[in-house]
């Protein structure tokens, strides 16, 4: 989980990654690093600021492909996305 | 003079090591063998239940034997679940659902088992056929040692056996040659000399300089010359004994660089490797200079006849990313190395029909390409492990970024079940759920049954697809319904995905000191931020909140042995027997407050909480009939995982405890 160090998060949040979640999807997660780099990438890009919390809350966001995300934002206004995922995570099911 | 053993000895090295390899390979082909044998009597094309009888019907000894192949010892709890299944069966006993379980994962690691001895012995079936000319060849070599006869059509054998390319012919061609002449004009000068005499350093009797000139002149020459030159030549008689071999390898050591032999043959199997791999690799038009020094070391280990499946298939499926981007060489790496071709093929098919067989949803679903690995995983397990154990440190999990996660099998599994559930098979579904699509099918399962147990809407317009593969689905709705918010977690099943741990004690410290925790927003009912932004302050400070919530119940099951088989078990089954048990009967009469809470004494407990872990516990075979003390489990079934302090716990246990004094043992836990 290193790589997650590289990209800001600090001990703690990866820890609270590591405890949620089973260890098969921790183990795809790593498989997949290179994709989920490319989505914590474009989310800073775009402008989300809490990206440790939405990675806890919605792993499931970092499996896609960082272009798929674009698209499912690009569907709605940039300031509202921002607003509704720093509000609440869930909000991410309405956007699919 | 030394340097002609050295060229034999070359040639014997290479012969040896390539049969080293093929006859290890050979024995475990024969172990393949042995053990599918073992599992052949429970046939692959028959349905789950005439499977589970075919087992059942086995002898004592076929059944251990399946046993001892696939449960490890460490698997205590299994080994105990399937012997008691099979006593159990033979005594003509229905199965309970925890023996039914272990006997399906029975079958799924028969099939993943067989499944994989197949694939070994079918990779392996050309090294088997080639091991009876290895055999032959090899004997003709020790004739070698002991007649010294080499001819070219040997030399040609021992190329084709060691799979020598076309650069490596050549350059053993030419030492070859160079030894032939050596060895013409030693033989010539000293026709009656011994080899022994000539390894003697002072008795060295080879005209240096006509040596030096006659390799000088093979050196000009060109290559297919020299191939040509040594059928022109007599046979050479090399009067050569082990003995020999063995004293003139060690001046070989002494003159050439002074490595190990096995790291001289290890060199020479690599050089044959590398010059296969370049073929293969010029083959697909592949540039071996997008490959970094390890993904190349790595390909140079791997198997060359795999390597180039691989290549076929992404390039059959027009793959063309992996061979021309060089970013993508590390995927490609581990494709040729790890990925299986029919999974390739089968998910390629399937991503064409949905029109997303491209460079981005590839590699969000590379694991798609490869087969599960075949190490137990029990998330159960693990999962209690991680609670009892908060010291997974970051550093610990990054050895686990070299493991190859496979889900292909999964995914297409997962499809077939979604469908079932009146999903549609479009393009939306595999766009956007790549997670739920490639959890362990295993989990997912589990995960349905759990939800469905709750009475999620699942295939409904609200219930969200992520939430299928949550974590601890059961755990956090029965805490959501001793909140009294189980219509809450109903609604936005979302939260089962969210979840972040932490929340559910805000809630309950909130609700207990009536601060506001949920609001609305738009036309949806959401929990206010700082309930899951642990961030946030939320008008409690965290020792607020850690005075408010009780954890006795927590306290007092640690280290529980009941408590435990809850955690690895994770029962999710409430059968109609459980509900017309007695007791089951009498509790509901008396303390349910509707189908999703009983109130005893009060205290608020999850009525399906209690059911499903008092029907694991009444039908396992993991407790004996001493332990199936009523109090007692359906205490543990009752407080597990709940906020109570010890008062409450108390009220619990005087409810329980009153209808079984009541009602009597009615039987129920036989003695």
């Amino acid at each position: 989980m290193e790589f997650l160090k590289d990209n800001g998060f600090t001990e703690e949040e990866i820890k609270a990654i590591v405890d949620k979640y089973d260890d098969s999807d921790i183990d795809l997660f790593l498989f997949n690093k290179d994709n989920v780099l490319e989505v914590i990438t474009y989310l800073k890009e775009y402008g989300i600021k809490d990206i440790p919390r939405l990675l806890l809350e919605r792993m499931d966001i970092f499996f896609l492909p960082a272009k798929r995300v674009a698209e499912l934002f690009s569907k709605y206004e940039k300031e509202s996305v921002i607003a509704s995922l720093a509000y609440d995570a869930t909000m991410f099911d309405e956007m699919i | 003079m030394r340097k002609k053993y050295n060229v034999v000895q070359k040639l014997l090295s290479l012969v040896n090591t390539r049969y080293n390899v093929i006859e290890r390979k050979f024995e475990e082909v024969s172990h393949f063998i042995e053990d599918l044998d073992i599992i052949k009597d429970v046939p692959k094309d028959i349905d789950e239940q005439e499977k589970i009888k075919t087992i059942m019907d086995l002898s004592t000894d076929k059944y251990q034997a399946i046993i001892n192949l696939l449960v490890p010892e460490n698997e205590v709890d299994m080994i105990k679940i399937l012997n008691a299944s099979r006593d159990l069966s033979q005594l003509g006993v229905d199965l309970a659902p925890n023996q039914q379980e272990a006997l399906k994962e029975l079958i799924d690691r028969i099939e993943t088992k067989r499944n994989r001895l197949l694939r070994m012995i079918q990779t392996r079936e050309k090294d088997v056929e080639s091991l009876n000319g290895c055999q032959e060849l090899m004997g003709e070599l020790e004739k070698l040692k002991t007649e010294g006869f080499v001819d070219n059509e040997l030399l040609e054998r021992v190329f084709k056996f060691v799979n020598a390319s076309l650069e490596d012919r050549d350059s053993y061609y030419t030492q070859v040659l160079n030894f032939n002449n050596e060895r013409f004009i030693e033989l010539s000068k000293t026709s009656d000399k011994t080899i022994e005499n000539s390894t003697d350093e002072n008795k060295e009797e080879t005209p240096q300089e006509e040596i030096n000139n006659k390799i000088e002149e093979e050196k000009e020459a060109p290559k297919e010359e020299i191939k040509e030159a040594p059928k022109e030549e007599e046979p050479i008689f090399i009067p050569l004994t082990v003995d020999k071999i063995e004293t003139t390898n060690n001046d070989t050591n002494q003159i050439e660089e002074p490595k190990e032999e096995e790291e001289q043959e290890q060199e020479n199997a690599n050089k044959i490797n590398e010059e296969k791999l370049k073929e293969i690799l010029n083959k697909y038009h592949y540039d071996i200079a997008n490959l970094s020094s390890a993904s190349l070391e790595k390909l140079l280990n791997g198997d060359i006849a795999k390597i180039e499946e691989v290549f076929k298939a992404i390039t059959k499926n027009d793959l063309n990313f992996l061979i021309e981007k060089k970013e993508n060489s590390s995927f490609l790496t581990l494709c040729l190395l790890r990925a299986n071709p029919e999974l390739i093929d089968r998910t390629c098919e399937y991503f064409k029909k949905h029109g997303i067989c491209n460079e981005e949803y590839i590699k969000s679903y590379k694991s798609l390409f490869f087969e599960p690995s075949y190490e137990k995983d029990d998330d159960s397990e693990k999962e209690v492990n991680r609670k009892n154990n908060n010291k997974i440190s970051s550093s610990s999990n990054d050895t686990k970024s070299e493991k190859v996660v496979g889900r292909g099998k999964d995914f297409f599994e997962n499809i077939d079940i979604l469908k079932t559930l009146g999903y549609e098979d479009d393009d939306e579904l595999i766009k956007n759920n790549i997670k739920v699509l490639t959890t362990e099918h295993k989990k997912l399962l589990r995960n349905i049954k759990a939800l469905q147990l709750y009475e999620y809407p699942i295939g409904s317009d609200t219930f969200p697809l992520s939430a299928l593969s949550s974590a601890r689905i059961m755990e956090l709705t029965d805490k959501f319904i001793e909140l009294g918010e189980e219509q809450y977690i109903l609604r936005y099943a979302s939260r089962l995905t969210a979840y972040v741990d932490g929340e559910v004690e805000r809630i309950y410290a909130l609700k207990k000191r009536e601060l506001p925790y949920r609001t609305r927003y738009g036309n949806d009912e959401k929990l206010l931020s700082y309930v899951t932004n642990l961030k946030l302050p939320c008008g409690l400070t965290e020792e607020e909140i850690k005075k408010i919530v009780p954890r006795d119940s927590e306290a007092l099951l640690r280290g529980n042995k009941y408590s435990a088989l809850l955690d690895k078990y994770l029962p999710c089954s409430i059968h109609e027997e459980t509900l017309e048990d007695p007791i089951i009967k009498r509790i509901d009469e008396t303390y349910m407050v509707s189908k999703w809470q009983y109130k005893f004494n009060g205290v608020v407990i999850s009525r399906k909480k209690l059911l499903r872990n008092y029907e694991f516990f009444k039908n396992t075979d993991l407790l004996s009939n001493d332990e199936k003390d009523p109090s007692q489990i359906l205490l543990v079934s009752a407080i597990d995982k709940s906020f109570l302090n010890m008062e409450e716990i108390r009220k619990v246990n005087d409810a329980v405890t009153e209808k079984i004094k009541v009602g009597g043992n009615d039987g129920i836990f036989k003695r």
